[in-house]
């Protein structure tokens, strides 16, 4: 991917980062370079966070057959612990390659949420 | 006024806690909701909906209904007319059945019988039809004696040597009823 790269260069990648976070920092490992920015945004959906609303669902794979019902309001705290520890293991793995994680959700305005942010980095 | 032939068939519709149960335990069907990564959603006890009040009242009163109709209809219900019939013009229908087989000769038995037809025939009014069946070696089945006639027929019946059979006679008293 190095290869691809002008001599310098900030690389933004958007995703849930929900699979392959073990890889991902080994990856991203070029960002240790001076010439080289990776900005990683984590966009999730509210739900994903907190789970919906709701006393019982099954809920669907996206990319896969698997279904599980569950009801969010009894497992929702374990949830929530989960997510953010998962978050937190993920941006000590990146900030471990001096890549840097922002977690947005998809009601916020992606294009806004990243001028802002880019501009606090350049106040930095 | 209603009337049932098998009134312990309403027991049945203690029934209706089934329905009542089935609403108070039922778990809601899951809908389906499709979510990115299912890596930190775990299985969870799907709670009861109707645990403090029955979930979908109408279906219950429905069931509980169908249940309140089965019992019902196991009861055989009847309609009972509350009005006595008229009575004025009837007359009443008496029938001496009289066994004359083997068994009535021993113990004067055959001879209580008869003195027992005639106090009947005494207290009978002129109203009366009056049938006479006998059973024995043969049945004899015959309606509208005379007073004089019957008192005559029931004096002189004898006993027979061969086994009689009650069930034909029920038959024939029941054929002559329907004549009268």
């Amino acid at each position: 991917m190095i290869s691809g790269l002008p001599g310098r260069a900030m690389v933004v990648f958007l995703s849930d980062f929900l699979e392959a976070e073990d890889n991902l920092a080994e990856k991203l490992r070029f960002s240790l370079s001076s010439r080289y920015e990776s900005l990683c945004l984590q966009v999730l959906d509210p739900d994903e966070i907190d789970l919906p609303d709701a006393d019982a669902l099954r809920f669907a794979e996206l990319e896969g057959d698997r279904e599980v019902s569950s009801s969010p309001p009894a497992i929702r705290e374990r949830y929530k612990s989960d997510m953010t520890g998962f978050v937190e293991n993920l941006d000590d793995n990146l900030s471990a390659v001096s890549a840097e994680l922002e977690t947005l959700t998809t009601n916020q305005d992606l294009g806004y949420a990243l001028r802002r942010f880019l501009g606090m980095r350049n106040r930095k | 006024m209603i009337e049932f032939a098998q009134p312990a068939a309403l027991w049945t519709s203690l029934a209706i806690g089934l329905p009542l149960l089935a609403h108070m335990a039922y778990r809601r069907v899951t809908e389906k909701f499709y979510f990115p990564s299912l890596r930190f959603i775990r299985p969870s006890q799907i709670p009861r909906m109707g645990k403090r009040r029955p979930s979908d009242i109408p279906l219950l009163l429905l069931r509980i209904l169908l249940f309140l109709v089965i019992s019902f209809l196991l009861a055989d219900p009847s309609w009972k007319s509350e009005t006595l019939p008229i009575v004025e013009n009837q007359r009443d229908e008496v029938f001496l059945a009289i066994d004359l087989s083997p068994s009535m000769a021993g113990w004067n038995g055959l001879e209580e019988a008869k003195e027992k037809a005639l106090e009947i025939t005494k207290e009978d009014n002129s109203n009366s039809h009056v049938g006479l069946v006998t059973f024995g070696h043969s049945t004899l089945g015959k309606v509208n004696f005379g007073q004089v006639n019957l008192n005559s027929k029931i004096e002189n019946l004898t006993h027979d040597w061969t086994r009689g059979n009650a069930q034909v006679c029920l038959l024939k008293m029941q054929l002559l009823e329907n004549s009268l």
